[in-house]
């Protein structure tokens, strides 16, 4: 029963105004008949909207009723004054423009003043009109204007376009080339295990990547990028910069570290032989290598890089030029790495280079 | 649509300001009447008035000529009205609080007690204030329901389309507004036949 009535309370707002279905309605004024607690309630709303007709009108000063027309009036007139000089603004820029429409503008311009003359209280549609023309006008030169900000600021502070930055390379670029080169038997200097443990059916070796990106034939600016990780085959292995030296950045992969490197020296690993190793170690200031181990060689990339697209992104998304090139040469993946032999030099370990 | 209005709505149209006068004339009170009850002030009022009707003759061409002339203009100045309230708030409304509600329901039950007091005319004259402070304590929305509906005697339709709204929101703030007005009023409510 209490929920009913909290029911009927609820909708005896809209009951004393009829708006309820008939159901309801007919369904409240039964529960009334018998309902006296409804019956005050409904009583209350009634009388309370029956105080309301003590509400007090406010009234407006004398004479201000008088006084609206003609003050809407002269609004009106003023309103169509800066409509008319509107138009003549607008004829203004034309005739800067199209000194041709201008005669024809300012003609038509002419003959609505005239028409506001002859017929002074028949104006209002013509300027709403105008009125409509400036605006879009506005609107227009404003969109032009955010359009042209957004260039400015897209060209002068976001990120250049893959395609700008595909050509910048290109063309700054006099060639580029890779090296490559491995290292056997480099064991590390906290391996306590027996030599022969140490080396026995455990082929070690370094990997010396270097990315060498010669911008000029004189070899004077040289973009040379760190790769962090590599690949030789299906296996990824660590690159740790070592040096930099004439334009040429040393990376070291430790393959001490992995345990699947292949155990079989490929066939096609190219020898250069110890002379050449210990030259390209003298000249990148890593005396310490062990030169008796072997060396892979020195591999030659094709002059031009074959540079993949930049994603297209666009907006201020777009990556950073830097890290978009150091990513691409990370991604670089090593030729098949050469296996030394590792018997015979067992005890030629040396300590660890990587660092 | 009176055929009246439709009329006259086409000659303004037509850029006859005669008509515009006219239908000045015939609308200005409802505007004004509208306007001081939201604004609570004559001075808003007035500029509500003003800018009603200037955008009712730049609009004029929009408007279609199959709806209300008299509920599109109580749209634009409930509308204006209420934009310059919302503008107006952060100086702060003038709020019938909770703390001062008990005080008024001492001093008006002191009043009632007193019924043999000779100045009935002066009862009746705090009566009025009383119930317009009450009113005009209301919640913007509220108040805005209130006055078109119990003041002006809109349908709830009517206000709904005005306020642009749906009909169910109209009763469901009509209803809050009777229930606050109820409380407010309660010591003239107990006390009074009329």
């Amino acid at each position: 029963m209490r929920l009913k009535c909290n029911h009927i309370k609820n909708l005896l707002s809209d009951y004393l105004d009829g708006i309820l279905p008939e159901n309801q309605t007919v369904a409240i004024s039964q529960h009334l008949r018998h309902c006296r607690a409804c019956q005050r309630e409904l009583e209350t709303l009634r009388k309370t909207n029956q105080l309301l007709k003590f509400y007090i009108e406010k009234s407006p000063p004398d004479g201000y009723f008088q006084q609206l027309w003609p003050s809407l009036e002269r609004e009106v007139e003023h309103r169509s004054r800066y409509n008319q000089l509107s138009l003549q603004w607008l004829a203004t820029l034309l005739m800067l423009k199209f000194k041709g429409l201008k005669a024809g503008f300012l003609a038509k311009c002419e003959e609505l003043k005239t028409t506001f003359r002859l017929s002074r209280p028949r104006r209002g549609r013509i300027e709403t009109l105008n009125s409509q023309w400036y605006k879009v006008l506005v609107k227009c030169a404003a969109v032009a204007c955010f359009v042209l900000i957004g260039i400015f600021i897209d060209r002068t502070y976001i990120r250049p376009s893959h395609k700008v930055v595909s050509e910048f390379i290109r063309n700054s670029l006099y060639s580029s080339s890779t090296y490559y080169s491995e290292f056997s038997n480099q064991q590390k200097r906290n391996d306590n295990r027996p030599a022969l443990e140490r080396s026995e059916g455990m082929p070690v070796g370094y990997q010396v990547k270097a990315i060498n990106l010669v911008k000029d034939e004189n070899r004077e600016d040289i973009y040379a990028l760190p790769v962090l990780h590599g690949k030789v085959g299906a296996i990824d292995i660590d690159l740790h910069p070592v040096s930099f030296k004439d334009g040429i950045l040393t990376l070291v992969a430790n393959l001490a570290d992995v345990n699947e490197i292949p155990t079989v020296r490929p066939a096609n690993a190219p020898v250069v032989g110890e002379e050449r190793t210990e030259q390209l170690l003298m000249a990148n200031g890593q005396s310490r290598f062990n030169s008796m181990g072997y060396f892979g060689g020195v591999e030659q990339l094709p002059r031009s890089l074959d540079l993949p697209e930049v994603p297209k992104v666009g907006g201020s998304k777009r990556p950073k030029f830097e890290s978009w090139l150091a990513n691409l040469l990370t991604d670089v993946t090593l030729p098949t790495l050469s296996i030394a032999d590792a018997s015979g030099i067992e005890n030629v370990a040396t300590g660890r280079i990587s660092d | 649509m009176e055929r009246i209005d439709a009329i006259l709505i086409e000659d303004v149209r037509e850029g006859d300001m005669a008509a515009l006068a006219t239908l000045v004339e015939k609308y200005k009170r409802m505007a004004y009447r509208v306007a001081v009850k939201i604004t609570k002030n004559h001075e808003d009022a007035s500029d509500v008035v003003q800018d009603a009707f200037l955008k009712t003759y730049d609009s004029i061409h929009k408007f279609r000529l199959d709806s209300s002339f008299e509920t599109w203009l109580y749209r634009i100045v409930v509308n204006l009205s209420i934009n310059l309230v919302k503008r107006q708030k952060r100086r702060g409304e003038c709020l019938l609080s909770e703390e001062i509600i008990p005080q008024a329901t001492e001093e008006v039950k002191r009043r009632i007690e007193r019924e043999n007091d000779p100045s009935i005319q002066a009862e009746k004259q705090e009566l009025r204030e009383w119930v317009t402070k009450a009113v005009d304590s209301l919640p913007l929305h509220h108040r805005t329901v209130v006055i078109l509906h119990e003041l002006e005697g809109l349908t709830h339709a009517e206000i709904a389309s005005i306020l642009n709204c749906s009909a169910s929101t109209i009763r469901t703030r009509l209803h809050y507004a009777r229930k606050r007005l109820r409380e407010l009023l309660k010591p003239y409510i107990d006390s009074t036949n009329f």
